[in-house]
């Protein structure tokens, strides 16, 4: 691996592990159940560039970019599916307020 | 290598307005924008396919995802907007000094040994790897993908929660 590419994964690699952190910090203070889904978006943003900066840096694009690819659409059902849930939590308790789903039974 | 650090810098910095925005809708935005930022970043690292699905997916549907579901909860009585967003920013109060800490720690650690054995180059375009190479994950992505339709249909039903 040559010295450049290296300082490029170096680089890239501070970069992609501080919006984990932000992300993580996000769900992590928030109590708002929209905030939460932003914050695993930023945090599964940062996964995707990191998939494909591995790529870039192994000569392995081509299954880097599909591993992407699946990632992203995975990432696009959790993120549907979750909102589906925070409409239903927010009708079922008027509140998007996380405390509010530890009033749900089970 | 000046560029892919500035495209990297203007993420982050998109990444922390969609947290710190005190509005929910300008954090979908801000979100919509590091997306933008982050096909940018696909398209510099030679990846245009995912690239252009990150842009069509991330920017596109879940900006409306996100609007769509702000726009179905009640919003913030303009008087209490301010208190609202001032105790948003307290909350965040830390997150520079978090950030600061690791970043500064991952820059006193220095380069990691990467002396390690490369991993064998999958060989073939991305359709071919896609198509025939990982079969196996596209049917669990089929799979994913029904239970999410499904998900969907059936929470966003009018009156299932009654």
């Amino acid at each position: 691996m040559s010295l450049q590419m290296l300082h490029l994964l170096y680089a890239a690699g501070i970069f992609l592990v501080l919006l984990i952190a932000t992300g993580i910090y996000s769900i992590l203070v928030t109590r708002n159940l929209i905030r939460v889904l932003i914050g695993l978006e930023i945090m599964s943003k940062a996964v995707t560039l990191a998939v494909i900066v591995g790529g870039y840096a192994t000569k392995n694009m081509a299954f880097a970019q599909s591993l992407a690819i699946t990632f992203i659409i995975i990432e696009v059902v959790v993120i549907a599916v979750a909102a589906g849930l925070v409409v239903s939590i927010y009708r079922q308790h008027n509140s998007l307020d996380t405390a509010t789903v530890k009033l749900m039974k089970g | 290598m000046t560029f892919t650090i500035l495209l990297f810098v203007l993420t982050f910095i998109a990444a922390v307005f969609a947290v710190l925005a005190p509005r929910v809708l300008y954090a979908a935005f801000g979100l919509a924008v590091t997306s933008v930022l982050v096909t940018i970043l696909l398209y510099h690292f030679h990846s245009p396919i995912a690239g252009i699905i990150e842009l069509s997916v991330c920017a596109g549907l879940i900006t409306v995802i996100f609007i769509s579901v702000i726009s179905l909860v009640k919003p913030t009585e303009p008087a209490q907007r301010s208190e609202v967003a001032l105790v948003h920013y307290r909350k965040y109060v830390y997150l520079p000094f978090v950030l600061l800490l690791i970043g500064g720690l991952l820059v006193l650690a220095g380069h990691p040994n990467l002396s390690i054995s490369l991993p064998p180059v999958v060989t073939g375009s991305v359709q071919e790897i896609f198509w025939n190479t990982r079969q196996v994950d596209l049917i669990g992505q089929v799979v994913v993908l029904l239970a999410g339709v499904f998900g969907i249909v059936i929470l966003f039903r009018e009156g299932v929660t009654k």
